[in-house]
């Protein structure tokens, strides 16, 4: 009997101790999936938020940026003819995605000859960074000094979570590879992270009139960070040197073509101990040097030289402060934002002699002034007003231009329900490779001016979460090139209407199923025809033990020159220890994705080469944590 | 309730919250452990916004030399009286320091818990053995 008393006495014991050994693992668990930094930085109220966690970024062993964008609702990841990232490309327009901003933590990785670092940080690498937030819709102006349509925010990783260091190896399809580190920690109370990372992407070689074209891009990036307090210094360099596919003339394959980019950010932040006084200075260098050789002289017409050559240079100064005012019944935002450009792109040899037309301008500065002002009508309604008042002065006698951009939100909660409207009238300058570029430049073009109301509905329960999202824009003055390439303000205005549902399905502990459709319908332009675009998502993640699968089937239809695409991609991380990692991946394993349409000859038949956006791939990856 | 919203909508504090009272309820855990009482007095140096926040069972008091174990978020210039003291840190790096007898940090990625054995019995510290997975001999 008493041996008995003992046994259940021992038991009870062992079975307390582990309970509460449990208890303790499970809370840090939990804590570690609450302190998702995608929690503390995403704000509902900016816009149509689409977040990436670092969770979903791991588990769908996401390696640029394109992974997730090439998925997000109404839009798609492209890229252009020279084979940079161009997410509203349509060719043989070389950059159309000017509204489109990358942003790292408070940095705004920009290119002041195209307007947005899009074409150079589309399809960044991303294994220094903790999570992507994507806002759709004209996002809030806490964000930036210029307008925008779609935000692109990346936040990195960071000692406070991320001390220690790790390594990563990668090999995939036709000898791609990539290799990084980062290490990151404290010295004293300062803390740093620092990251190097180089990558070779290489593609499939497609031959065209007997010659090879290629897109393979070769890539080294430095990223850098010190905080201490609410101070923080960074440094961001970028060089990508790669096969520039189809040339930037759609007249006739090139022999040869390469691009060479290179970018350097410095930036300094501050915030007051209240967090309410911010101050944010970014310094961006970039260079870039295009050459192309053709097999024959092009024809009189075209120029008829057969080299080309193309550097440019730039510098960017952009300082920002903002003040927050919390009253009883609301909070008021107030910024003040300056960017100075300069930027000398006519630096250019065809058969080696240089050209004598110079750019029409190459400096502007940019004032911006802004209030946002945000109600809180209720316990469940939150209203905000936002004005911005811009000027750009520009040298060289083009023309200065003044002017307000607007935007109202409306938000009200109730239970499991919540209602976004948001209203924004903005005006998108044209970008000086619009403007300012020698001969096809138009300096007399007007800003675009795009009035927009969207209206999205959520609702969630403890297992889904279901999203609907409407929205109208017409764009005034749309931007387009006429038949000699020479931007011109379109005489009709562009409609655009569009909708989306989603519904996201959590279920067991980490898994969850995500269903979407969305569509677009494009209506109006002088120079583009009218089309519906229609996508289709599902997607699956599972953790099954020290198993993380992950499953995608993305559809799109409607696109001009695309064809309709069914992009199959599946991976499966193995987590040997906490430390060691493996990860097998395959995208568009199927060959069945979306296919784009260039044009290599525009007369006089056009000719047209149709490659896959997303190339088929196959993965495998190492990494280790130390 | 007015803030409700905005709290939710625009800096996710809601959510942000949890995730201090999760980590405070886990120093409160640890720290009645190390201490053996049911209501610790606890000394913060220089600052933890979680234990500031939600001490739960803990006291926090104002002078080092009244409590039984200091948390720290820095080892610098740490003031005379918090010597001879418990010394737990935030930051894997405080482990650095042999007076410190453990630390809830982060590190790749996720939160540990650490302790080291010889400092433990030096100080007599004698943790139940639901820590002793966190535990470094």
């Amino acid at each position: 009997m008493k041996k008995n008393i003992l046994k259940y006495f021992f038991l009870f014991l062992s079975t307390f101790s582990l309970l509460e050994a449990n208890e303790i693992a499970l809370l840090l668990e939990k804590y570690q999936a609450e302190s998702e930094l995608s929690k503390k930085t995403k704000d509902e109220n900016a816009g149509h938020l689409i977040v990436f966690t670092r969770d979903d970024l791991e588990r769908m062993q996401v390696e640029t940026l394109k992974d997730v964008l090439k998925s997000i609702r109404l839009f798609r990841y492209l890229e252009n003819r020279v084979g940079e990232p161009d997410m509203l490309n349509i060719d043989p327009v070389l950059y159309s995605s000017k509204s489109v901003r990358v942003y790292l933590n408070d940095n705004e990785l920009e290119l002041p000859i195209t307007g947005s670092g899009f074409l150079m940080f589309g399809n960044i690498d991303m294994d220094f960074i903790d999570h992507v937030e994507i806002y759709e819709g004209f996002p809030s102006f806490e964000f930036g000094v210029e307008p925008a349509t779609v935000v692109i925010r990346l936040y990195s990783k960071n000692a406070q979570h991320d001390s220690g260091s790790r390594i990563k190896g990668l090999i995939a399809s036709h000898s791609s590879n990539k290799e990084n580190i980062y290490t990151s920690g404290y010295v004293d109370d300062m803390a740093y992270f620092a990251y190097v990372n180089h990558s070779d992407d290489d593609k499939k070689v497609y031959n065209i009139d007997n010659q090879e074209v290629k897109r393979n891009f070769h890539t080294n990036h430095f990223y850098g960070s010190l905080s201490q307090d609410n101070y923080k210094l960074e440094l961001n360099a970028l060089e990508v040197k790669h096969d520039a596919f189809l040339g930037m003339l759609p007249y006739t394959v090139p022999q040869n073509a390469n691009m060479d980019r290179n970018y350097i950010n410095a930036s300094f932040s501050a915030k007051s101990a209240d967090k309410t006084l911010s101050f944010n200075a970014s310094y961006i260098y970039s260079s870039g040097d295009y050459q192309a050789q053709y097999p024959a002289p092009l024809a009189a017409a075209f120029g008829g030289y057969t080299t080309l050559h193309q550097n440019y240079k730039t510098d960017t100064l952009t300082v920002i402060g903002k003040k927050e005012f919390k009253f009883n019944t609301n909070t008021l935002v107030l910024g003040l934002q300056y960017r100075y450009k300069y930027f000398k792109f006519d630096d250019i040899t065809y058969n080696g002699i240089a050209s004598n037309i110079p750019q029409n301008y190459n400096k502007e500065n940019i004032y911006s002034i802004f209030f946002e002002d945000t109600f809180f009508l209720s316990q469940n309604d939150l209203l905000s007003i936002s004005l911005m008042q811009q000027y750009y002065a520009r040298n060289k006698g083009m023309k200065n231009e003044s002017m307000p951009q607007l935007r109202l939100s409306y938000v009200h909660v109730k239970d499991a329900w919540t209602s976004k409207t948001f209203l924004s009238r903005q005006e998108f300058i044209p970008e000086p490779f619009m403007t300012a570029t020698p001969v096809v430049g138009n300096p007399k073009l007007d800003s675009e001016i795009y009035n927009a109301f969207t209206q999205e509905i959520n609702y969630k329960t403890k297992q889904t979460l279901s999203k609907l999202l409407v929205g109208y824009s017409v764009t005034n003055k749309f931007l387009m090139p006429n038949s000699h390439g020479v931007m011109q303000n379109s005489k009709k205005d562009l409609d655009i209407y569009l909708a989306s549902a989603e519904f996201t399905y959590f279920f067991r502990t980490k898994d969850k199923l995500e269903l979407q459709i969305d569509y677009a319908k494009l209506k109006g332009s002088d120079y583009y025809e009218d089309n519906t675009h229609i996508n289709y998502l599902i997607r699956m993640l599972n953790s099954v033990g020290k198993f993380d699968i992950f499953n995608e089937l993305i559809i799109n239809s409607g696109f001009e020159n695309l064809d309709t695409g069914y992009d199959y991609s599946a991976g499966i991380k193995y987590r040997a220890t906490p430390d060691l990692h493996f990860g097998l991946k395959g995208e568009n394993i199927f060959k069945s994705g979306l296919t784009r349409k260039y044009y290599y000859h525009i007369v006089p038949m056009p000719q047209q080469l149709e490659v896959p956006v997303i190339e088929q791939k196959f993965m495998l990856s190492m990494e280790y944590l130390f | 309730m007015r803030y409700l919203l905005v709290l939710f909508l625009l800096i996710g504090t809601g959510i942000y919250a949890n995730d201090m009272q999760l980590e405070a309820a886990i120093f409160n855990k640890v720290i009645m452990a190390i201490t053996q009482k049911q209501s610790p007095k606890v000394y913060i140096y220089r600052s933890n916004e979680a234990l500031q926040s939600y001490p739960g069972k803990l006291e926090i008091v104002a002078r080092c030399k009244d409590a039984d174990i200091v948390i720290l978020s820095t080892l610098k210039a740490l003031p005379e009286a918090c010597k001879n003291k418990i010394l737990f840190g935030t930051r894997y790096q405080h482990l650095y320091e042999n007076r410190v007898i453990g630390a809830f940090f982060w590190q790749k990625g996720r939160p540990n818990i650490l302790f080291y054995e010889q400092r433990l019995d030096f100080n007599h510290i004698k943790l139940d053995v639901s820590f002793n997975k966190y535990i470094e001999k």
